[in-house]
């Protein structure tokens, strides 16, 4: 399993901080830009991230030494990863990510909300040992399953 | 005693994000057809965690007890 891969997500923007970013709780702390995505191919994906995060948890904390942030990388449940919301897939990274096609023009955060996107982003692992995506492209996208619709 | 059958907290906790989700995406404009394959996805969710099942290999499939039916 290649864990360097990077993470594709489609789906519906259910929640979006890119461009104007999630301020931050914490003084002193960088704003972040967070997405959070509605898959449209129900939970599998939620699965099929889970294990690449196990699968890369465990390359990382085999290869700490190799990697000056993560030497002190801790292997336990202490802190929880930051994947998921409910029945949303989460990204947030510090960097804002970039949009593609009609959705460059999009001026708030708001006119988002609903737009079908490929997310595309890598799995982020913590010196804590929890993990999260980093997101640096949003991508408009065609639906996969546009022939799920009983009437059309 | 585990019940063999039904939804769980957190299937339910899962149903209700999507519901939540799916309404907010109807305030902000999707179109009809982005809304049924939603409500599709949602209804093969709730069928199948009842079973206990999962999520089929081919969403478009819904049976738990054959794979297809000719």
């Amino acid at each position: 399993m290649n864990t360097s891969k990077p993470v594709r997500v489609k789906g519906w923007i259910a929640d979006s901080y890119v461009l104007e970013p999630f301020p931050s709780v914490i003084q002193g702390m960088e704003e972040k830009f967070v997405l959070k995505i509605h898959p449209e191919g129900g939970t599998y994906i939620f699965d099929l991230i889970e294990e690449r995060v196990t699968q890369k948890k465990l390359e990382a904390f085999e290869n700490r030494f190799e990697d000056p942030l993560l030497r002190e990388m801790e292997y336990t449940n202490r802190y929880q990863d930051r994947l998921f919301d409910g029945a949303k897939i989460v990204f947030e990274t510090l960097r804002k990510p970039s949009l593609t096609g009609n959705l460059k023009r999009v001026q708030h955060d708001e006119e988002l909300i609903g737009k079908f996107v490929e997310a595309v982003g890598h799995i982020q692992i913590l010196k804590g040992g929890n993990a999260f995506l980093s997101v640096h492209l949003i991508d408009e996208a065609a639906r996969s399953y546009e022939d799920l619709d009983p009437f059309k | 005693m585990k019940q063999a059958k039904g939804l769980t907290l957190s299937d339910q906790n899962f149903i209700n994000s999507t519901c939540r989700s799916i309404f907010k995406f109807e305030k902000h404009g999707v179109n009809d057809s982005e809304l049924r394959q939603q409500i599709y996805m949602l209804g093969l969710y709730n069928y199948r965690q009842f079973h206990k099942v999962g999520t089929p290999k081919d969403i478009r499939n819904p049976r738990i007890l054959e794979e297809t039916l000719v």
